[in-house]
């Protein structure tokens, strides 16, 4: 898997580096107001997230009972404007036969606190600056 | 925040009490070694501590469904069949009942939203095409699960599907994301309809969990 997976930059310009798939580090970024949110993604590619009202990112992963190992599954980063969720799912593990390859991405909106998996609400959120 | 840990547990006693142990357990819970240890549906015919070199089957009803008696575990490294005595429900012929404290899984650390519990047909979590996963309708699965982390199932419960990843077939373990280490709770059963054929399987139970 591959390291800074995320790079948050604030309005006052600087910018915050994230950690990888294991450690992403979201809860230590700077609570300052989020002017955008840059994923890279497994092709190396990005997307950009801006002008969000909050932001949130999250790493998914299963463990069965069967083998015990905690698989990283997804990457998920979250935008949130008058309280309608934008979720980019990035798969980040395929085995063959699954519908998702990896690096593709399946975006959906939910309304605020329906977001998370199993839609409920989730922790993390973070807040940004619309222009 | 790191990836939480996962720990397996479930209750070997008749004890219906919760696991202040953490990941190790206690006297009454029991962490599953998870290269070696399998959870098994099997006939009244099986007893608590007997070998695992034989076992009852069940027998497929001819009418409506019928829930499989008792659940065991595979205990790999003693050869033998330890009960789960607090699992399933009291419904269908089920020897369980209204239990809470049947199977958990101690999550150490924090996640971004509710743990869920899922039923795929392997490991590699792509698929619930096999007849007890409900042969590709969730709706079908014969293995039913019921939340009890904060609460009893209530008498004679009968439980959500559980097959694959949609949110109607899959179990939230809790009421919101996990702020400090807890264990989660449920109970599980495995009801057959009299249209099943004879089947053994071997599908696999998951939690998905999210980090950040």
């Amino acid at each position: 898997m591959y390291d800074q997976i995320y790079t948050v930059k604030f309005s006052d310009k600087t910018k915050f580096i994230g950690g990888d798939v294991n450690a992403p580090k979201w809860g230590k970024c700077p609570e300052k107001d989020i002017s955008s949110l840059e994923i890279l993604l497994p092709c190396e590619d990005k997307i950009i997230l801006s002008e969000y009202e909050k932001y949130n990112f999250f790493i998914g992963a299963i463990k069965s009972l069967k083998d015990g190992k905690l698989s990283v599954q997804h990457l998920f980063a979250l935008g949130c404007n008058d309280n309608i969720v934008t979720s980019y799912r990035i798969t980040l593990s395929s085995e063959s036969g699954n519908k998702y390859r990896v690096g593709d991405m399946t975006v959906r909106n939910f309304p605020l606190g329906k977001e998370g998996i199993g839609r409920s609400s989730t922790n993390g959120w973070k807040k940004g600056i619309k222009k | 925040m790191s990836a939480p840990q996962i720990t397996f547990l479930w209750n070997s006693s008749q004890n219906n009490l919760p696991n202040d142990g953490g990941a190790n357990g206690n006297s009454n819970w029991k962490p599953f070694d998870p290269l070696n240890d399998s959870l098994a549906f099997l006939g009244s015919g099986t007893n608590d501590q007997d070998s695992n070199a034989t076992k009852d089957t069940f027998v497929i009803p001819e009418s409506g469904n019928k829930e499989i008696p008792r659940q065991f575990v595979n205990d790999y490294n003693e050869s033998k069949w330890d009960r789960v005595w607090l699992a399933g429900s009291d419904a269908d012929e089920g020897e369980g009942g209204n239990y809470r404290y049947a199977y958990g899984a101690y999550i150490d650390g924090t996640t971004s939203s509710v743990p869920v519990l899922q039923s795929w047909d392997s490991t590699a979590h792509n698929s619930f095409s096999s007849e007890v996963l409900g042969s590709g309708t969730p709706a079908n699965s014969m293995i039913r699960g019921v939340v009890t982390t904060n609460s009893a199932p209530g008498a004679s419960w009968a439980g959500t599907p559980l097959a694959g990843d949609g949110g109607g077939n899959t179990l939230e373990l809790d009421t919101g994301p996990v702020v400090d280490s807890k264990m989660v709770y449920w109970n599980m059963r495995l009801l057959v309809p009299n249209t099943a054929n004879p089947f053994t399987s071997s599908p696999i139970l998951s939690i998905y969990i999210t980090y950040s």
